[in-house]
């Protein structure tokens, strides 16, 4: 996560970002599945996204707020590694629930 | 039926084209609200040619273009097949392959399913000289996943048809040349910017702004929070 985290921060945030994101996000899926359902949700979130703006201009504004939601999920995701089960839960309820845009 | 594709100037067509683009106003000019592309580059301009489909006159005459474009690049028996690009790509190319007689596929951007076929739908033969058709292009990189899609399901893809082409981003024309395809199209940032300074579409400043971004891309993306390079990020 952390390494995800790192290359998150060097991003600008067009598509491609999320597009890679979610690449990067399904091989630590497979690499760490004591960590799968937030990789997973992650990826879900950051798709939805790219999904939603596929083909459209994507106003440099709304870029900025989605790729900041994105990395304070992420950033979270890497501190609650090692926290309480219910603090973990509800950060998994927290992405679930949420939208970048 | 008769098909028959009279020669008609390149330039005439580029004028053409961008005039009935700017007629249906699938040119936008945001300089104070600028976007990302998907690739980053930070831009004020933005083209929706997918407002195209709704004008059948309009269109037709461009599918005619498109197709007197088509057999004066590359030949008249010289393709065997049409493939659409999800999604833009599917009318134009449906319209396209009917003017030149010819097979259509489309091309999704994620495969379904499994096996060589799996991001194609349509009949692939194996060796089918093949044409992919977009509606635009602008750094050229949505052209690799679809041509490599295309050429795992057997087709032979040298040529990309599109109606608009950004041409000013640096590197793309390396691209192409890299993914080994030709470029063909209608019309380009440079012939709508002509035309929108005659007809007197958008405002001298607007038009300013716009010609400063066209002329140096990099420059201005940068400037505005977007990549001056391919494969950029931020500076760490």
């Amino acid at each position: 996560m952390k390494e995800l985290l790192d290359w998150l921060r060097l991003q600008k945030g067009a598509l491609l970002t999320y597009r890679e994101f979610q690449r990067r996000g399904l091989a630590l899926l497979a690499d760490h599945p004591e960590q799968a359902a937030l990789a997973r949700l992650l990826v879900d979130l950051a798709g939805r996204f790219a999904d939603a703006y596929d083909g459209e201009p994507l106003a440099i504004n709304v870029a900025e707020q989605a790729l900041g939601r994105l990395t304070e999920f992420v950033e979270m995701a890497e501190r609650t590694k090692a926290a309480p089960p219910e603090e973990r839960l509800a950060l998994l309820n927290k992405i679930g629930a949420a939208e970048l845009a | 039926m008769t098909v028959f594709f009279p020669p008609v100037d390149k330039e005439k067509i580029a004028l053409e084209a961008a005039k009935m683009l700017l007629e249906i106003k699938a040119v936008h000019f945001y300089n104070e609200k600028p976007f990302f592309f998907t690739s980053g580059w930070a831009s004020p301009v933005y083209i929706d040619c997918r407002k195209i489909i709704s004008y059948p006159r309009l269109r037709s005459a461009l599918m005619d273009f498109a197709a007197a474009t088509i057999v004066r690049d590359i030949g008249y028996e010289s393709i065997d097949n049409v493939a659409g690009g999800e999604t833009a790509g599917i009318p134009f190319s449906a319209w396209i392959s009917d003017r030149l007689m010819l097979p259509m596929q489309y091309v999704r951007k994620k495969a379904k399913g499994f096996g060589r076929n799996a991001q194609i739908e349509g009949e692939v033969v194996v060796g089918a000289r093949t044409l992919l058709v977009e509606d635009l292009a602008t750094d050229g990189r949505s052209k690799v996943n679809f041509c490599q899609a295309l050429r795992a399901a057997g087709a032979d893809v040298t040529h990309c048809f599109v109606l608009f082409y950004y041409d000013i981003f640096p590197k793309s024309g390396e691209l192409m040349k890299e993914l080994g395809v030709n470029l063909h199209y209608l019309t380009t940032w440079w012939d709508v910017l002509k035309v929108a300074k005659e007809s007197g579409h958008f405002s001298p400043s607007v038009l300013a702004e716009v010609e400063s971004f066209l002329h140096e891309p990099a420059k201005w993306s940068a400037a505005h929070g977007g990549i001056s390079d391919f494969g950029e990020e931020k500076p760490a």
